[in-house]
């Protein structure tokens, strides 16, 4: 594990699946360094409030209450001050129009849920060493 | 006169025949010679008496050559044409040459069928007359030759131009020759057969003025004769076969005589009327071709014009003939029905009907308009709407075509059709909806039925180690997660069973009070407004709908669920349920005093699968499904509310299953 504190944000409706992604993460111990909001409208606020702090990556679910998630990403990615911060979509939509645009807004990945544990801990696992462990933030 | 021909053997009588018939032995055992007398005339060189008293000519050849094979004897009989008839018609001559036939003449001779020459007249003037053309003739004297065919063919031509002229009958065509020599006349008629072989001496000279050429036959008085006509239509026959015969020979030695062939037409003449009429033939064939053409022309067209008026009123389709340059069009009658005006009255231009274009449809149609005009687009093709004269509007298909284009390529003229799709775009904005509400239906059941599922998978999982790894605490967690989602998941397919349920018309229509559908609808939701403490407050109607008693139910029991799922924190929650009477319809309400809905949703609210609040446990399916059944009545829903706790109020007609009570009794 590296030294520096990686904090993650969590754009999730389901706090089913909000759990099952704790849970997955639970192995590279930053339980405290993973915020979890509801929707849309609460990670703009999130961030909007959060200042020098920011997460140094976004988990974002794209149907959202309020605002949806490709809004969020589309706010997110022309603001000044938070388009550096990565942001992987991880939702349920294998839908190709939503990864076509998830991505001319640019997302920094796009991950469809798995079904099953097992798989879905694996794709975590990957995903938190990559992001967590050897990905490189600007900031 | 009479002249004995053969005169240097027979000389005169029958006495001296007979004295020297034994000079002549060969003719002795013959049958007594018949004697023809044959009416002679100057008519030189056909037939003619020489300087010597001799009568001449080629008759005379061909008569010589018949007496001879046939044992007759020709006794010519020499006066002017006109006593040759006069003799012919009292039979003191038996054969006459050189008649023209005519039905008066028909009255007192016998005509041989084979006709001796065809022959025509000329006009002939003094050599130093001015006169070159029958029209030069007008008020002139002209001499003819009594009872000849050709002054009766040049009476007629005369007539013919409408000239008049006086006419001096003489006996004779030398008389004729005289009197123009002598400038007794100004003109005279001849038989060209005897012009073309005047002597050079005459003082006279052809002026091309020819008259109608006719036959000329040997005859006899009638009833006299026929075995002698007979005979002589035997000759010609055989001779006009043979160019060698006698027949041609004395022709033409006795027609080059005078200088001219007259077998023939002058060269030019032969040129002129050959040409003439080769010109009128064309002519002639031409209009007639033209008349034919044109006639099936004509009926093409009006068959064609009766089968287009028909097809298009079997379509019900209206026609347009547009003059771009006026902007005038001339339509049908269905044209002018189609917008509800009366045919007889409705006059159409391109003004008018811009007036009555939809102005959203406006800048398409111009632009479909000059795309093609500009040749950028193959057909004049396009939908819009028009007001009616009622003031409804009105969707049209017009399909057109530039048929008419000025020099420099503008458009003057275009026809076209315009079809009522009315309905059919109706049915296609239906089916654009559904068609659009259906890909999101797929679109979110592949997220929202997907949800579930990846929880339902993930903590049966987690479960299992939770269970092998005895944490009594998680696994009441876990199976707290699986119920949940197994019981959205249920609920979730339900209302999708529900959605598609709500077709396009109801099953069962009954008259539904309005307070009955309200209170049913209130003990649906009874358990939440209890809980809730919700006051209901329901503003008395007499008015009564008439429509599917379940749908109806559930529009009132998903809003009043909806409010009482909103109240939020409110100490007094409350909700009222009415209806304004307005001048055209009747609007429903639902009024709550719960925490209200943000401007920026009020759209999003009624989408399938949206909801507001992640918290909640609706499906999202709820507003979406009254959103239906609002639609399945022609009305229209929509939410007035400011947000932040001022609580909302949703409003919403139902025309098809409500008619306004105002003036029932009540």
């Amino acid at each position: 594990m590296k030294g520096h504190q990686v904090t993650i944000l969590m754009v999730e409706d389901d706090p089913a699946h909000a759990e099952i992604i704790r849970r997955n993460f639970e192995g590279f111990h930053i339980a405290n360094r993973l915020t979890h909001v509801v929707d849309g409208r609460a990670a703009l606020d999130y961030l909007q409030a959060a200042g020098q702090s920011l997460p140094n990556l976004i988990l974002l679910d794209l149907r959202l209450p309020r605002i949806d998630g490709l809004e969020v990403l589309r706010i997110l990615k022309s603001s000044q001050g938070l388009r550096d911060i990565p942001v992987v979509v991880l939702t349920t939509s294998a839908n190709d129009k939503d990864i076509a645009q998830a991505y001319d807004l640019g997302a920094n990945s796009y991950l469809v849920k798995p079904v099953g544990f097992k798989d879905f801990c694996e794709m975590m696992t990957t995903l938190g060493y990559y992001w967590l462990v050897w990905n490189r933030y600007p900031f | 006169m009479k002249i004995l021909r053969q005169g240097g053997m027979l000389l005169a009588g029958i006495a001296l025949l007979l004295a020297l018939a034994p000079a002549r032995p060969a003719l002795a055992d013959e049958p007594v010679l018949r004697t023809i007398r044959v009416a002679a005339f100057p008519y030189s060189p056909a037939i003619f008496q020489a300087d010597n008293g001799e009568v001449q000519g080629w008759y005379v050849d061909l008569l010589d050559e018949i007496g001879r094979q046939e044992q007759l004897r020709f006794e010519y009989v020499y006066g002017s044409w006109a006593e040759g008839l006069e003799r012919a018609r009292r039979s003191e001559v038996d054969l006459v040459t050189s008649v023209a036939f005519t039905p008066e003449r028909d009255s007192y001779l016998d005509f041989a069928k084979v006709p001796t020459l065809t022959v025509w007249g000329e006009l002939f003037v003094h050599e130093k007359s001015t006169i070159d053309g029958i029209l030069g003739i007008e008020g002139k004297s002209v001499a003819v030759m009594k009872n000849d065919f050709n002054a009766q063919a040049f009476r007629e031509t005369a007539q013919k131009f409408g000239i008049s002229c006086t006419y001096v009958e003489v006996a004779s065509f030398d008389e004729v020759f005289r009197a123009i020599e002598t400038k007794q006349v100004d003109a005279g008629g001849v038989s060209r057969l005897v012009g073309a072989t005047r002597p050079q001496s005459l003082h006279v000279k052809p002026t091309g003025v020819l008259f109608n050429p006719f036959d000329i036959f040997f005859a006899v008085p009638e009833g006299t004769r026929a075995e002698l006509l007979a005979t002589i239509d035997r000759y010609l026959t055989g001779w006009r076969k043979n160019r060698a015969s006698i027949y041609y020979q004395s022709r033409d030695r006795w027609f080059r005589a005078g200088g001219t062939d007259l077998r023939q037409l002058p060269v030019w003449i032969v040129y002129a009327l050959a040409g003439l009429l080769a010109t009128g033939m064309v002519a002639l064939l031409w209009i007639i071709l033209l008349r034919r053409k044109v006639r099936q022309s004509t009926e093409q067209l009006q068959a064609s014009e009766e089968r287009l008026r028909l097809a298009l009123a079997a379509a019900g389709q209206g026609l347009y003939d547009l003059n771009l340059v006026t902007g005038e069009a001339i339509v049908n009658a269905d044209y002018a029905r189609m917008l509800g005006y009366d045919p007889a009255e409705f006059r159409e231009t391109s003004a008018a009907w811009r007036e009555r274009l939809h102005p959203d449809d406006r800048e398409a149609v111009y632009q479909v308009f000059q795309d093609y005009v500009a040749g950028r687009r193959g057909d004049y093709r396009v939908e819009f709407r028009q007001r009616t004269r009622q003031g409804d509007w009105k969707w049209v298909l017009s399909v057109g075509k530039i048929v008419e284009r000025d020099k420099r390529g503008a458009p003057t003229r275009m026809l076209g059709t315009h079809t009522d799709i009315n309905a059919i775009k109706q049915v296609e904005q239906e089916l654009y909806a559904k068609n659009a509400e259906l890909e999101r239906f797929l679109y979110t059941v592949s997220h929202d039925l997907r949800s579930p599922v990846v929880t339902i998978k993930g903590f049966l999982e987690l479960l299992e180690m939770d269970l092998r790894a005895n944490h009594a605490g998680d696994v009441e967690r876990d199976l707290g997660y699986l119920n949940g989602a197994t019981d959205r998941m249920s609920r979730l397919l339900e209302e999708v069973l529900e959605m598609s349920r709500v077709g396009r018309t109801f099953s069962k229509i009954e008259p539904l009070p309005f307070i009955d559908l309200v209170n049913e609808a209130i003990c649906m939701v009874g358990g939440a407004i209890a809980q809730r403490q919700v006051e209901i407050v329901i503003a008395p109607t007499p008015l009564v709908l008439r429509g599917e008693r379940d749908r109806l139910v559930e529009v009132w029991q998903n809003l009043v669920e909806n409010a009482v799922k909103y109240m939020g924190e409110q100490p007094a929650p409350r909700i009222d349920i009415g209806l304004e009477e307005h001048e055209k319809e009747i609007i429903f309400f639902i009024r709550d005093n719960g925490i209200g809905i943000d401007p920026q949703y009020h759209d999003k609210i009624f989408g399938l699968f949206d909801k507001l609040d992640p918290a909640s446990d609706g499906s999202g399916l709820g507003l979406a499904l009254v959103k239906r059944i609002v639609e399945l009545c022609q009305g229209r829903i929509w939410v007035e509310s400011v947000g932040g706790g001022e609580g909302s109020c949703f409003y919403f007609t139902l025309p098809s299953v409500v008619k306004p009570t105002r003036g029932d009794a009540s």
